[in-house]
């Protein structure tokens, strides 16, 4: 049998043309990369840092010569002047809020005295504990009028706090009656006396320039169960302190 | 060898720049700002308290020299008792009263205001040299009550400490005051 020659597309020995090539083979080095970015980024960072802290150098040196150029504007002698000044201002405010008007107090007598009593004694004085207080000694002709004073300046409507009355009691004192003719006659009446303490209310005593609100004649007679005698301010001459004209209460006003 | 070696350098170089140089740098950087906030904050103070303090300065300085003038007699560093005692027989002449009985001492009763208005907190009569003047006036009531109310007004400013006096015969009747006059104290 003849042999035949065969035929083939295939071509021989491809593969060994192929493999004789050498194959350059390139293999992505992982290690390598990450090793190189991280020296890049950590010399960028170092070199940002660097230059961060050269700007921050410089922004504390501005801050320093501002703070220089502050104190530079900083000036004890006006700085002492100032604190003088606001000391002064203190104390004066200080010395002014409290302080005292005693006139007031002569005021509010005046016109909360009753018509028939008469004072003769007149004590005021200030404790070192920002209080004040008065004591009066008094005198009138019947218990009634000592009656209605007490009651005229325990009523709370002026500057006197518990006002207490004491030390009551009567006396004879002789008095030139009605002259007939036959010489001066000697009438012998019985006075009552009294003492007055209290305390004043220091707010309503303090210095505002203006004169007291006038205080009405607030005790009415029927109060008084015994007494049926008219009760009215004193007037100059009643007692030591005269009563302030009507027109001066006006302007008082 | 060499390609093997050298990622580990890298990496090994990297690292040293961030711990030997970086973060040395970066704590430094971290103080440097801290010292800028405190310096900026010390600036913006010190800004506050100047302009501040020139307020003060312009306010001061809308004050007249009479204004001035008038709160230093008002409150003075010291009391002058001749001064004093001139303008008292001056005030005293103007109401028509006589004047008397003078005795100056020295106070040393501070008034405790302990517990007193807060507005006042840091003032006290501590604060105060007070000069205690007695004298006896001899007047009418109206003279009197007249003398008592310019004393109150007074610029020179003269508390009224004590009063009394008796009710006698006639207009004329002897009273007897007690004022107090206070300058600042050294200390205040």
């Amino acid at each position: 049998m003849a042999e035949t020659p065969r035929s083939s597309f295939i071509p021989k020995q491809t593969t060994t043309s192929v493999s004789s090539r050498p194959q350059k083979k390139r293999r992505f080095n992982i290690l390598g990369f990450v090793a190189t970015t991280l020296l890049i980024v950590s010399l960028c960072v170092a070199a940002g840092m660097y230059f961060y802290k050269e700007y921050k150098l410089k922004e504390l040196a501005e801050e320093k010569i501002h703070l220089s150029e502050e104190r530079d504007r900083f000036n004890d002698a006006e700085m002492a002047s100032v604190q003088e000044l606001s000391r002064r201002i203190l104390a004066a405010d200080y010395l002014i809020d409290n302080h005292l008007s005693p006139s007031k107090l002569f005021d509010t007598l005046e016109l909360s005295t009753k018509e028939s009593v008469q004072f003769n004694d007149f004590t005021f004085e200030q404790t070192p504990s920002r209080e004040a207080s008065i004591s009066i000694s008094g005198e009138t002709d019947e218990f009634n009028a000592v009656a209605l004073q007490e009651l005229q300046f325990g009523d709370g409507n002026n500057i006197f706090e518990n006002t207490i009355f004491s030390n009551i009691t009567t006396q004879d004192v002789n008095t030139e009656g009605d002259d007939e003719g036959d010489g001066p006659e000697i009438e012998q009446v019985s006075e009552v006396v009294f003492t007055i303490t209290g305390d004043i209310n220091f707010s309503d005593l303090l210095y505002d320039g203006v004169a007291p609100a006038i205080v009405p004649d607030t005790v009415p007679e029927e109060d008084l169960f015994f007494s049926t005698t008219t009760a009215n301010t004193a007037t100059s001459s009643d007692g030591v302190f005269p009563s302030i004209e009507d027109g001066d209460l006006i302007e008082n006003q | 060898m060499l390609k093997t070696l050298s990622p580990i350098i890298s990496i090994i170089l990297a690292l040293a720049i961030f711990f030997f140089f970086t973060k040395p740098m970066f704590a430094e950087v971290a103080t440097i700002q801290e010292q800028t906030n405190e310096y900026s904050e010390a600036v913006q103070k010190a800004e506050e308290f100047n302009n501040y303090l020139q307020g003060l300065l312009a306010k001061r300085n809308s004050f007249s020299a009479a204004e001035l003038e008038r709160l230093e007699a008002l409150v003075p560093d010291k009391i002058d008792e001749v001064r004093m005692l001139v303008d008292l027989n001056a005030l005293t002449d103007a109401k028509g009263v006589l004047f008397g009985n003078i005795v100056v001492e020295e106070s040393d009763d501070k008034q405790d205001t302990e517990g007193d208005d807060d507005s006042y907190s840091s003032i006290s009569q501590e604060d105060f040299n007070s000069l205690d003047i007695s004298f006896s006036v001899i007047g009418t009531y109206d003279q009197m009550k007249d003398l008592l109310e310019d004393i109150e007004k007074s610029l020179i400013l003269m508390e009224v400490l004590g009063m009394d006096f008796q009710s006698i015969e006639g207009d004329l009747q002897q009273y007897n005051m007690k004022v107090r006059l206070y300058s600042l104290s050294p200390t205040f």
